[in-house]
């Protein structure tokens, strides 16, 4: 029994075993904090590693991501300190005129996998919605996304009450008709093509 | 006359089946439709409604007396009649159209995606006009106009630049009148609409199972101004269906029959086909797949579905690639999707002129599109077997070891088959002398040399100017 193989455990997607080897784990004597960083969160990483490749499937990194939940219930209660808060929060949405839900909530079901607490607002999510969300749960990023073109400049609007409201919150954006320009010429402090590069954004933002 | 070949993938027990799933899911679950007059119609019209869900649950009883009203035929009209698609094909074949919503255009002298232009539509749309095998002209999205009235100049340069049937689909709710008062401005009177209503509209879904307010609104509008619509299901298998092909498909299905039913209760008889998007999602990253297997398996199988479980017309889009550039994987898929759903009976195919991504727009693509249309045609064309295509008699006269050369016979019969310029066969000295050129880069030349022919439709000024007073007023309202 090692590390190692919890974190085999969560990439295979088998929750069951991720959990009891955890809590043996636990039992042996290795804190809870390290079996968060080097089993669960090492082993989303590699799973998203693995998507970018192509080598892993969205709903075989899902799983994945379910497994590493089950371990995180065993070991949440042993946590201590800034370890207990998770990787950072999130709150995501589609933004105001805007109902296309699928790669939003695609977005947000991969970083709740990546370990990061995500407030997901649904679709056609208004500026104030956003902003009170933000600051209600001291988020770290606000993801917003946007497939149509009519849609789009409402991410600047966001942006905009989000800066003058002071919110340390980082404003990221995606969606279809998005690119960096544009994410760039509307103050985003970030852009994603996809699902996987979502996750990786935040990772390097948080 | 030759009968076109068909393709069927479905068993007719298997076509029984599916029917039957598509009514129990609209019975059992039902669809979410956010707007409140479309529900009050529905409740008047026998649907379960619950007013505070929106969700609608549709008796099967209802679901077969709706459905009797649908009309097996219709007739998608342009400006002018001589563009005019009967639905059915007379000769059994089918029609095109271009893509919709493109954002990005493809530069043929930079090589570079660059933002799609109200000039570059308008360009695009007069090339349509001389195209002869590029049926329906689709909306597109100019990035320079304002975003918030985008699809309400867009469809008034579609008029301005093309004479023939537009695919239109509004981008929000506010823009819907915007754009039926730029048709009625097109065309002088709601009468004259609804006599010659210029457009098909397009709208959907969102997988699975809601109905937006625009999209209601759309099909309220539509039955009001005599426009033809053609209702879409937006599934992506493994993600908003299941990702089963027949599971898929059945779901597909349902969304759009909601559609229809919804269409016939506003206006029984309103002409309706049904869209089949209908493709899977990629599983590595999330997007939708257009051009694979198991999308164009998807599609013509709902093709299939529509049309011996319901026979309702279908539009679809199996003109899809999902390459970049328009290279040989390009016109594979193009190929290969365009000729399986025709062969399943698809009535309009879109995606003429469209590249990968999120919509790319590619006058070389379009050029090639066009003449891989008529390639299309050939093959579904069928065998034309009478006395006269057996020719038994022009081998008798011809003898054993003759010549049919300079028969007239073949003199009659020598133009029967396209030779579209861009798969013309030449020589390879001849090719070589011509700098030996591949597919693109003489689709560029064609392009080229079809820009020096095209030019706007000559409207008259009271017209253009009722059309710039409807886009002026949907700025000032839709703008901030």
């Amino acid at each position: 029994m090692s590390i190692n193989d919890i974190k085999q455990a969560v990439l295979a997607g088998d929750g069951s075993a991720a959990a009891e080897l955890a809590r043996a784990e636990l039992e042996a004597g290795t804190t809870a904090s390290e079996i968060m960083d080097s089993a669960l969160i090492s082993a989303m990483d590699e799973a998203g590693a693995k998507m970018a490749t192509g080598e892993l499937f969205i709903p075989e990194v899902l799983v994945a991501a379910e497994a590493m939940k089950a371990a995180m219930d065993v070991i949440t209660p042993h946590l201590t300190g800034g370890a207990a808060g998770g990787r950072g929060t999130v709150v995501i949405g589609a933004v105001e005129g805007d109902v296309h839900d699928i790669g939003k909530s695609l977005v947000a079901l991969m970083l709740d996998g990546a370990g990061f607490t995500v407030i997901d607002l649904g679709v056609d999510v208004g500026a104030a919605a956003f902003l009170a969300a933000a600051q209600e749960h001291k988020a770290d990023v606000v993801a917003m996304s946007s497939l149509m073109v009519t849609t789009m400049p409402k991410m600047k609007v966001i942006i905009e009450a989000l800066h003058e409201a002071g919110s340390s919150a980082q404003p990221i954006v995606g969606g279809a008709p998005l690119t960096q320009a544009y994410a760039d010429e509307i103050g985003a402090a970030g852009y994603a093509p996809d699902a996987g590069g979502a996750v990786k954004l935040v990772r390097d933002l948080v | 006359m030759g009968h076109p070949l068909k393709l069927r993938l479905l068993s007719s027990d298997e076509v029984s089946t599916m029917r039957e799933k598509c009514l129990y899911l609209l019975s059992k679950m039902g669809m979410k439709i956010d707007h409140v007059g479309v529900l009050q119609t529905l409740a008047d019209t026998g649907a379960d409604v619950d007013h505070e869900t929106h969700v609608v649950r549709f008796p099967v009883d209802l679901i077969e007396t709706l459905l009797k009203t649908v009309p097996r035929e219709l007739v998608v009209k342009g400006a002018e009649e001589r563009h005019d698609c009967a639905i059915p094909h007379p000769d059994g074949l089918f029609y095109s159209c271009t893509n919709i919503q493109s954002m990005l255009h493809h530069d043929v002298d930079s090589g570079r995606f660059e933002d799609n232009t109200a000039a570059r539509f308008a360009e695009w749309c007069q090339l349509i006009e001389i195209m002869e095998h590029a049926d329906i002209c689709a909306i597109q999205t100019p990035m320079d106009v304002p975003a918030e009235s985008a699809e309400v100049h867009a469809l008034s340069i579609q008029m301005q630049n093309t004479t023939k049937p537009l695919w239109m689909h509004a981008f929000s709710l506010e823009a819907v009148p915007f754009m039926f008062e730029l048709m009625v401005a097109r065309v002088g009177s709601i009468e004259a609409l609804r006599e010659r209503s210029l457009v098909i509209i397009n709208p959907g879904t969102v997988s699975p199972f809601i109905m937006k307010t625009m999209d209601a609104e759309e099909i309220l509008q539509a039955c009001h101004h005599g426009v033809p619509i053609s209702a879409d299901g937006h599934v992506m298998a493994g993600f908003v269906s299941p990702m089963t092909v027949a599971g898929s498909v059945v779901q597909n299905c349902a969304e759009v029959l909601a559609h229809v039913l919804v269409c016939q209760a506003i206006k029984p008889g309103h002409p309706i086909m049904m869209t089949q998007f209908n493709v899977p999602g990629d599983m590595a990253t999330g997007f939708s797949t257009l051009a694979t297997p198991a999308a164009n398996i998807q599609r013509s199988a709902g093709v299939q579905l529509c049309k011996e479980g319901f026979g309702i017309p279908v539009s679809g889009c199996p003109m899809m690639t999902d390459t970049y550039v328009s290279d040989g994987r390009a016109v594979a898929e193009k190929a290969l999707g365009g000729l399986m759903s025709i062969m399943a009976g698809m009535d309009i195919v879109y995606g003429v002129g469209r590249l990968g991504g999120a919509s790319l727009a590619s006058p070389a693509q379009l050029v090639i599109d066009n003449q891989l249309i008529a390639l299309l045609k050939e093959y579904v064309g069928g065998v034309h077997v009478d006395d006269d295509y057996l020719a038994v008699d022009e081998i008798l006269e011809a003898g054993i070891g003759g010549s049919f050369v300079q028969s007239k016979h073949t003199l009659r019969h020598c133009r029967d088959y396209v030779e579209p310029s861009l798969f013309r066969f030449q020589l390879q000295q001849t090719w070589e002398a011509e700098g030996e050129k591949d597919l693109y880069a003489r689709a560029v030349d064609e392009y080229r040399r079809l820009k020096t022919q095209i030019k706007p439709v000559d409207l008259p000024d009271d017209v253009r100017r009722d059309m710039d007073a409807v886009v002026a007023r949907a700025d000032k309202a839709l703008c901030p």
